[in-house]
């Protein structure tokens, strides 16, 4: 094969992949406006089911209840694993290694263990299928991605400067405000999206740990589907895609790239330029 | 202005010692160097003086006060880091500023302040560039200013110059020196590189291996090295092996066809020793003049400012630098005279 086939081939597998990706998503919205009973045809445009969605719904509270419930944990998760990634790199660099495999290891364990564990654990200690252990639950799960992408931006960070401001006559927390939360900040978005996203659709850990009685978003989209399937899903689903069709847009008006904040310094200058 | 002290500083990292107990002392206003190839502790001294490194054992005195134990943001101590340090998220009036903002100066003074270091770093109306678009030049002269606006007591400068090209390192050598002269702030710089450390100093440090080589003034270090590696540190040195002799009172070292006069400094009469001499310190002369030794040229090596002469003494080889008008003549594989001033010789124990 030439190598000007060779190109062309992986070219268009590129494009099969995007299609793969993408043709679902726009399905399903499409099918938000779709009348037809189960989501068939012949195509029945309508807003139905956004009306639905907006007045006799429990998707749509439930839905707010995830929302909120996750930005509570990325909350936690963004303050305690900044904490993290800044008492990494006090030790030296090979405890700091040592370290962060321990802290990133639990990324490879299945959720599905993590959860049965955690359950075990939870009632063990009382808590059981509460709140109290959902959040601890999902802090856990998110926990390591903002360890991960935080500790990334400090490795990539020049420290120096931080040194100069001390002898500048700023305290150690005068520095950590002044000089590196503003260089961390992208590390610190990309752990924040990452730990929202994580915790918003986490099914298993949530399955495990809600409480009797309540639903996330995600157990109550897994019982409605055994149930019976109704298209205000669809236009749930929709509305979630252009929020974070948004979301990007917003981010990237504000000189964040995908590779600026989940890269290790792409996007920005390398050390000591 | 202050007198800095540093006595019997020790340091180890792990288990590699990298101060063996440095001492020296710096009188105010002057421009102190320390000189000495990578590794050989420079920096570390540099850092425990403004505390962002702790010593294992020493002091480090300011105006006879010992500051061993203030952290590093009371010291009033001001650095410049090799690689600038400043603080992309902020531009250029805030770099230069913060140590002011710091010290709660208010922010109509900090205009002004700010406005005259630049002033005299030759930026003047940079204030709201951003550091991250100036060239490695203009940044480290912005972190000059930033570290020259609080009225440091002791300007501490790493190796400042050694990220800039060579023109630009020139004309910062001589600004730096010229503006340490006008404020007259006491100042201690690292450098590994001994040409900057002789036309900037007053007072050279040599080290190596975190112990200070040899401590004096410019010249002397340069023209009498105290240890076989001060001589081949700074600037390659012939070192030429024979026996110390004396003849008629005065002192030589003579070998196998060639007799150097050296100024007594110790030894017996008939000990085995090598004797530094620097190419420059040579001359050409006749047979028959005084201190004559027969030089042969093997051939010669053009270097812009200076001929370099490869050539040998005695069967011993020496390199020779000399200026145009005296090397264009000669041709490779000649033989020729040359001598020696004593005061330019220095001999050491095998």
């Amino acid at each position: 094969m030439t190598s000007k086939g060779f190109r062309r081939t992986m070219m268009v597998c590129l494009w099969i992949v995007l299609a793969f990706m993408y043709i679902p998503i726009i399905v399903i919205i499409g099918m938000s406006f779709n009348g037809a009973r189960y989501g068939m045809f012949p195509y029945q445009p309508t807003l139905r089911w956004y009306a639905e969605l907006f007045t006799t719904s429990d998707l749509l509270p439930t839905c707010w209840f995830s929302i909120k419930f996750a930005l509570l944990v990325t909350l936690a998760a963004v303050i305690l694993g900044t904490m993290t990634a800044f008492g990494l790199q006090a030790y030296a660099p090979k405890w700091a290694k040592r370290f962060n495999f321990v802290l990133q290891l639990p990324i490879i364990i299945p959720w599905l263990v993590t959860s049965i564990s955690l359950l075990l654990l939870f009632s063990f200690i009382g808590t059981g299928r509460s709140m109290i252990s959902m959040f601890l639950g999902n802090l856990i799960v998110v926990f390591p991605y903002v360890v991960l992408l935080v500790n990334g931006r400090f490795e990539a960070m020049d420290r120096t400067p931080e040194s100069a401001a001390r002898l500048l006559g700023a305290s150690p927390s005068r520095v950590f405000f002044d000089i590196t939360t503003p260089a961390i900040t992208p590390g610190i978005l990309a752990g924040g999206i990452m730990a929202m996203i994580m915790c918003f659709n986490n099914f298993v850990v949530q399955y495990y740990l809600v409480p009797i009685g309540t639903n996330t978003l995600p157990t109550l989209v897994f019982t409605r589907i055994r149930a019976e399937y109704k298209a205000d899903l669809n236009a749930l689903s929709a509305i979630i895609v252009l929020a974070a069709v948004v979301l990007v847009i917003v981010l990237s008006k504000l000189g964040f790239s995908a590779g600026s904040l989940f890269g290790m310094g792409g996007g920005t200058k390398k050390k000591g330029e | 202005m202050a007198e800095l002290a540093v006595n019997e500083l020790r340091k180890s990292f792990g288990d590699k010692e990298v101060l063996k107990g440095v001492s020296f002392n710096v009188k105010s206003g002057n421009f102190l160097s320390l000189l000495g190839p990578s590794g050989c502790g420079k920096s570390t001294i540099l850092r425990i003086i403004c505390g962002l490194e702790t010593a294992d054992s020493g002091e480090v005195l300011v105006d006879g006060r010992d500051v061993t134990k203030i952290r590093p943001e009371k010291r009033g101590s001001g650095l410049v880091f090799q690689n600038y340090a400043l603080v992309p998220s902020m531009n250029v009036e805030k770099n230069v500023g913060y140590g002011l903002k710091m010290r709660k100066v208010p922010q109509e003074e900090i205009t002004q302040r700010v406005a005259e270091a630049l002033e005299q770093v030759k930026l003047g109306g940079y204030q709201n560039r951003k550091v991250t678009q100036l060239s490695g030049g203009e940044q480290q002269r912005v972190a000059l200013a930033r570290a020259l606006v609080t009225k440091p007591d002791i300007l501490l400068l790493d190796e400042p110059l050694s990220a800039l090209d060579r023109k630009v390192r020139a004309e910062m050598q001589y600004e730096i020196r010229s503006l340490q002269r006008k404020i007259g702030t006491t100042t201690v710089f690292v450098t590994h590189d001994q040409e900057e450390a002789l036309t900037m100093s007053d007072q050279i440090i040599l080290l190596y291996k975190g112990e200070i080589e040899q401590m004096g003034d410019p010249y002397t270090i340069y023209s009498q090295p105290a240890t076989v590696f001060a001589s081949d540190f700074l600037g390659k040195a012939n070192l030429i092996s024979g026996k110390l002799t004396n003849e008629g009172g005065k002192w030589y070292v003579a070998g196998d066809g060639f007799r150097i006069p050296v100024n007594y400094v110790g030894g017996q009469e008939g000990d085995e020793v090598k004797a530094a001499v620097r190419g420059e310190y040579f001359e050409f002369c006749s047979a028959d003049d005084e201190g004559a030794n027969p030089y042969h040229l093997t051939t010669r090596i053009f270097t812009g400012l200076a001929w370099r002469l490869v050539g040998t003494m005695g069967g011993q080889a020496l390199d020779i630098s000399a200026l145009g008008n005296h090397a264009n003549t000669l041709s490779d594989d000649s033989d020729v005279y040359v001598r020696i001033r004593p005061e330019n010789v220095v001999y050491y124990n095998n």
